[in-house]
């Protein structure tokens, strides 16, 4: 047995409302080629159809306020006795 | 307004469900074609492999029904933290809290409890005595020792307060903040999802509320 090193990464989409409210998105496995223009490309399609809403009736999707893409790794250690 | 509206967006792999991702705060109104669209773009932008949208799930709420508002009272105890009810906000000063002790002879921390008004009536909400434990969400990510590590959710235990006979032993419940060096700047969440409860005949419909404890 060895350790265990298990890494995940995630991509954290926040969303602005109308309302001020705030909503984040969270992907798994963000691909690695990901661009800022890709992501303000679904912003503008999120806000043109309005996929997603804030809490209150009303209000609209406004943008994609940040981006965040998070790499994490977790170690898991061998505790077999030597 | 109790509206639940989900997206699912399924794997290829159908049978282990794995890379399902559900997307929460879907607009209700939004035509299917608009949806299955983003679902693609978003899947775009991962590794995932998700497929077409499974379903839109809608609960959709009834308009004769009336929704309360929640109405929050925080009490701060111990040094380094403080409320403001008018903005549901705690804030909570880390250099101003307790170090942590072993026989916790110091703590810090606030006290929530939280009601509806009907008609000039307050009525406290018996279903937070099913609740031991309240969603914190965290918006940043450096709440850990290890800033590379992200709780997007995690759940800390409120303690429910028993000494308080005014508040029915169960009403008021306890958030306990020490000083560890562990917490970092940060916002957290207190959320209360959308409900009701039945008082005598009555059945109570009450919004969705959050607290905001803002770690400075």
């Amino acid at each position: 047995m060895a350790d265990v090193i298990k890494t995940k990464n995630t991509l954290s989409l926040e969303q602005e409302f109308t309302d001020g409210d705030t909503r984040t998105i969270t992907l798994d496995n963000p691909s690695p080629t990901i661009t800022a223009a890709a992501i303000n490309e679904i912003s503008e399609f999120n806000k043109l159809n309005q996929c997603t809403k804030g809490d209150k009736a009303g209000a609209n999707f406004l943008r994609f306020r940040s981006a965040k893409i998070t790499v994490g790794s977790t170690t898991y250690l061998d505790l077999t006795p030597a | 307004m109790a509206t639940t509206n989900s997206l699912i967006i399924n794997s290829v792999d159908q049978a282990s469900k794995k890379n399902q991702k559900t997307l929460t705060d879907i607009n209700p109104d939004a035509n299917t074609a608009a949806l299955k669209t983003f679902a693609t773009k978003l899947n775009a932008i991962t590794t995932n492999s998700l497929g077409s949208i499974a379903k839109v799930t809608r609960e959709e709420f009834d308009p004769s029904i009336t929704y309360h508002d929640i109405v929050w009272t925080l009490m701060p105890e111990g040094t380094g933290v403080t409320s403001d009810t008018s903005t549901n906000t705690v804030t909570v000063t880390r250099s101003q809290l307790p170090a942590l002790s072993t026989d916790m002879s110091e703590w810090a921390g606030f006290k929530i409890m939280c009601d509806i008004n009907v008609n000039g009536a307050s009525h406290l909400l018996p279903a937070l005595q099913t609740i031991n434990t309240l969603r914190i969400t965290y918006k940043m990510d450096s709440w850990t020792k290890d800033p590379s590590s992200q709780y997007d959710d995690v759940f800390i235990p409120l303690f429910p307060d028993f000494t308080n006979p005014a508040s029915g032993g169960t009403s008021f419940y306890s958030m306990y903040i020490v000083n560890t060096g562990d917490i970092y700047p940060c916002t957290a969440y207190i959320t209360l999802p959308a409900g009701s409860f039945i008082s005598g005949n009555t059945t109570y419909y009450y919004n969705e509320s959050v607290v905001t404890v803002n770690f400075v």
